[in-house]
């Protein structure tokens, strides 16, 4: 591999690195010592099991957010969808969990089938859409988005609000369906958010990486994505292309969703994502699309949100929302040396 | 020629111009020295008009006043009547032919005045008569005392114009002479490194008929055993005839190979490897249970390398990594290898060499000796004459015929391609103009 080739692989690292510098060095404008802030945005995951086991959850929905955005970008479609896709199934998800009186197992799977299936066909409106009326898959994401936050909130508050609670949110699923309260991990870290979700979301990877590597599937929609007129000219249907990326979109979107509702809170709160679907883009990006590099990336931006997120406890000036400019720019600088890289690699290579 | 123009940056070696060092940053650089640049693969913005590309090249624009056309257009019209080119500034690219889209990029090129100007393939779209026209203008920006690179494989263009010929063969210079000093035959022996065979020609017509397939809603009638010619000007209704058979084909489930018109936008995928390549175009062969069998792949793809000779010989390769010349001879290849019964060839021979020209004319008329059906579309009306056994010719979406071979006379057929046949209806056998997108 030539050094422009390895320059180009690791880009986005360097971009994180560099975001990472800029981040801290804001600091100073706040009287704060920047090694302070990179000492806890770098190491508060490690102060006790807890934190470790919230480190873990929160990579466990950037897994899922960053497979959502990850699978239609291999069709070359920018997925943006992902926050309002895993808003409405989480809502639904506890919606079911708080109507659907059954055993355990049969509850869990009518939850898991009616969750993924909002999740899909909530991704399905923007493959449809796209296909029939032309319409740009980000223009339509972003406005669903909206509207399944509405719809959601419009549930929540009007017809499934928790009577012993103030904050919006819904009642708690119920009891027999919360059998990961007592989850092997969830008990060795503490307690903590985690749960067995975690070990799903990276099966998944690795699952979705052997079906890229082995499967003509995979391999169609790649080509899609290299080339749409090359693909509809060998005989592959755009719509089944478009309909399938999405359909495992909202898939991974809907198991956000769940990991919350069924792996954590065991209800939905209004506004549970840190922008997890957005999140997830970064997490795809710095990944480079690869499925198994989307838990290295996860963990990552897990640990830098949890650590940001902490900053406030651990300094004087600084706040929660410090931790979102600090994700800003480090997204921002993996995005531009992603294209200045490859901008680079471009012009050498003439392509 | 890429890195002359600043599109690329050499590893080594240097270059002078005009006796001083010359190291272009970019292609702004190559535009400040005056050196025009024709690309063989156009560089061109689908959702653009015509005249927003030549605004943006036209290097007398103000910002005072951007708007400012006049001596734009009326240069514009100054190329159009030296070529006989009929140009629609307010049509976007995407609705172009490539033959239309070529005449774009070189008024664009020609707009900025240079006194250096490349030109790489720039007949290889061109009709007939409009090559003429062209290596006229090209003879007469000469006596204006421009300097010429042209590019081409065609030898008797380069033997019309230029004055010296360098030859290059798998990226060395060979030789660099006047080309009073050599004839067509001797440039071509050391472009391919051996004495060049005879021009493959289809010479044993065929007797009797035997049809494959008649193409839907237009009583074109595709026989096995033979070689249909497409004759005609780019962007005459070749695309729409294409779609139209490659659909009848598709619905009647006829195995096909196809060597698209535009391999970059219809028969290769950027940034996937050549071996990923073969299991997309034949899944029946590469696939089990929707599984890729990876290495029945990889010897298929070493064997069309090989036997195709496409360099470097690489089957992990990146399609979009190889030269056009290398990418149309894979394409052929991939095409071919399980001896389709029906072969779509559109330009197939378009920017390979010499001896990859006749590789595949050879393989073209071996399958049609073995009892194929092939369609051969080209703008290289000596290409269609040679090859096939029947041809129809393409005018503004009608389609003229079927001719058989020698029925015609070269000027005859010119006068079908520019409505001036006397007999002109009565050969009419459709129309193209109503295929779906």
């Amino acid at each position: 591999m030539s050094q422009n080739n390895l320059l180009a692989k690791f880009a986005p690292w360097f971009g994180f690195l560099l975001g990472l510098i800029l981040a801290c060095s804001l600091a100073f404008f706040f009287k704060e010592n920047p090694w302070h802030v990179l000492k806890v945005v770098t190491t508060s995951f490690t102060n006790s099991k807890y934190d470790f086991g919230l480190t873990l959850f929160y990579t466990t929905c950037l897994i899922f957010a960053g497979l959502s955005f990850a699978v239609p970008m291999k069709a070359g479609l920018f997925h943006i969808g992902s926050e309002g896709q895993l808003t409405i199934s989480a809502t639904i998800a506890a919606v079911v969990g708080i109507l659907f009186k059954a055993d355990t197992l049969t509850g869990l799977c009518v939850i898991f089938v009616l969750t993924s299936l909002t999740g899909m066909l909530s991704a399905l409106i923007i493959a449809l859409l796209k296909f029939y009326r032309k319409a740009h898959e980000v223009v339509v994401a972003i406005m669903l988005n909206f509207v399944f936050a509405a719809l959601s909130t419009w549930l929540t508050i009007n017809h499934f609000q928790n009577t012993e609670s103030q904050n919006p949110e819904t009642s708690l699923i119920a009891s027999v369906y919360q059998i990961f309260k007592d989850d092997p991990i969830k008990n060795y870290f503490e307690n903590s958010p985690v749960s067995s979700f975690f070990v799903i979301a990276i099966l998944f990877c690795i699952l979705l990486r052997w079906l890229e590597e082995k499967t003509l599937f995979f391999q169609i929609i790649k080509s899609y994505g290299a080339n749409p007129d090359a693909s509809k000219r060998f005989g592959f249907s755009e719509l089944k292309i478009l309909i399938w990326v999405m359909l495992m979109a909202g898939f991974f979107s809907a198991m956000v969703g769940l990991t919350e509702v069924l792996g954590s809170s065991f209800q939905y709160k209004i506004g549970f994502s840190p922008s997890y679907g957005f999140l997830g883009i970064a997490v795809a990006l710095l990944a480079r699309q690869n499925f198994v590099g989307i838990v290295g990336s996860s963990f990552l931006l897990a640990l830098l949100h949890k650590g940001a997120s902490d900053l406030d406890l651990e300094t004087q000036f600084l706040t929660r929302d410090f931790s979102r400019v600090l994700q800003a720019l480090i997204i921002f600088c993996v995005a531009a040396s992603y294209y200045i890289f490859n901008y680079r690699k471009q012009r050498k290579g003439g392509q | 020629m890429k890195i002359f123009a600043g599109l690329e940056q050499p590893d080594e070696g240097s270059m002078m111009l005009r006796l001083a060092p010359y190291q272009p940053e970019s292609a702004k650089d190559a535009f400040v020295n005056k050196i025009g640049f024709v690309q063989q693969h156009f560089l061109l913005a689908d959702n653009r008009n015509v005249l927003d590309h030549l605004v943006l090249n036209w290097p007398y624009k103000s910002l005072l006043r951007p708007g400012s056309t006049d001596a734009l257009l009326k240069k514009v019209k100054y190329f159009g009547d030296k070529f006989k080119w009929s140009i629609n500034l307010k049509t976007k690219i995407r609705n172009l032919s490539v033959g239309e889209q070529q005449r774009i990029e070189i008024i664009k090129a020609l707009l900025t005045d240079p006194e250096i100007i490349i030109f790489d393939e720039p007949t290889a779209v061109l009709a007939p008569g409009e090559i003429l026209d062209f290596l006229q203008f090209l003879k007469d920006l000469r006596a204006e005392g421009k300097t010429l690179i042209l590019i081409s494989h065609k030898l008797n263009e380069i033997k019309a114009v230029a004055d010296n010929v360098t030859v290059l063969r798998h990226g060395q210079s060979i030789l660099t002479r006047p080309v009073s000093e050599m004839s067509v035959a001797d440039m071509a022996e050391s472009m391919i490194g051996q004495k060049l065979g005879s021009l493959v020609t289809n010479a044993n017509a065929k007797k009797e008929r035997n049809q494959l397939f008649e193409v839907k809603d237009l009583g074109l009638i595709v026989e096995k055993n033979e070689i249909l010619g497409v004759a005609g000007i780019e962007g005459h209704g070749q695309s729409q005839l294409i779609k139209k058979v490659l659909s009848t084909v598709q619905d009647l489930e006829i195995s096909y190979g196809d060597i698209a018109e535009d391999r970059l936008r219809f028969n290769l995928f950027p940034g996937l490897s050549l071996v990923d390549h073969m299991p997309l175009r034949h899944p029946d062969h590469f696939t089990k249970h929707g599984f890729i069998q990876k290495n029945k792949a990889i010897e298929a793809t070493k064997e069309v390398v090989k036997t195709w000779d496409v360099r470097p010989y690489d089957a992990f390769i990146a399609a979009d990594k190889l030269s056009g010349g290398n990418q149309q001879k894979f394409v052929v290849g991939r095409e071919l290898m399980h001896n389709p019964d029906f072969i779509l060839a559109a330009h197939p021979t378009r920017g390979v060499d010499l001896g990859a020209q006749q590789m595949i004319h050879s393989a073209l008329v071996a399958r049609k000796e073995a009892g194929k059906s092939v369609m051969l579309v080209s703008s290289d009306l000596d290409e269609i004459l040679n090859l096939s056994d029947v041809f129809i010719i393409l005018n503004k979406n009608h389609v003229y015929g079927p001719f058989f071979k020698k029925q015609l006379s070269e000027i005859e057929i010119g006068q079908f391609m520019t409505d001036c046949h006397p007999q002109q209806s009565k050969y009419l056998l459709g129309s193209v103009d109503h295929v779906a997108e």
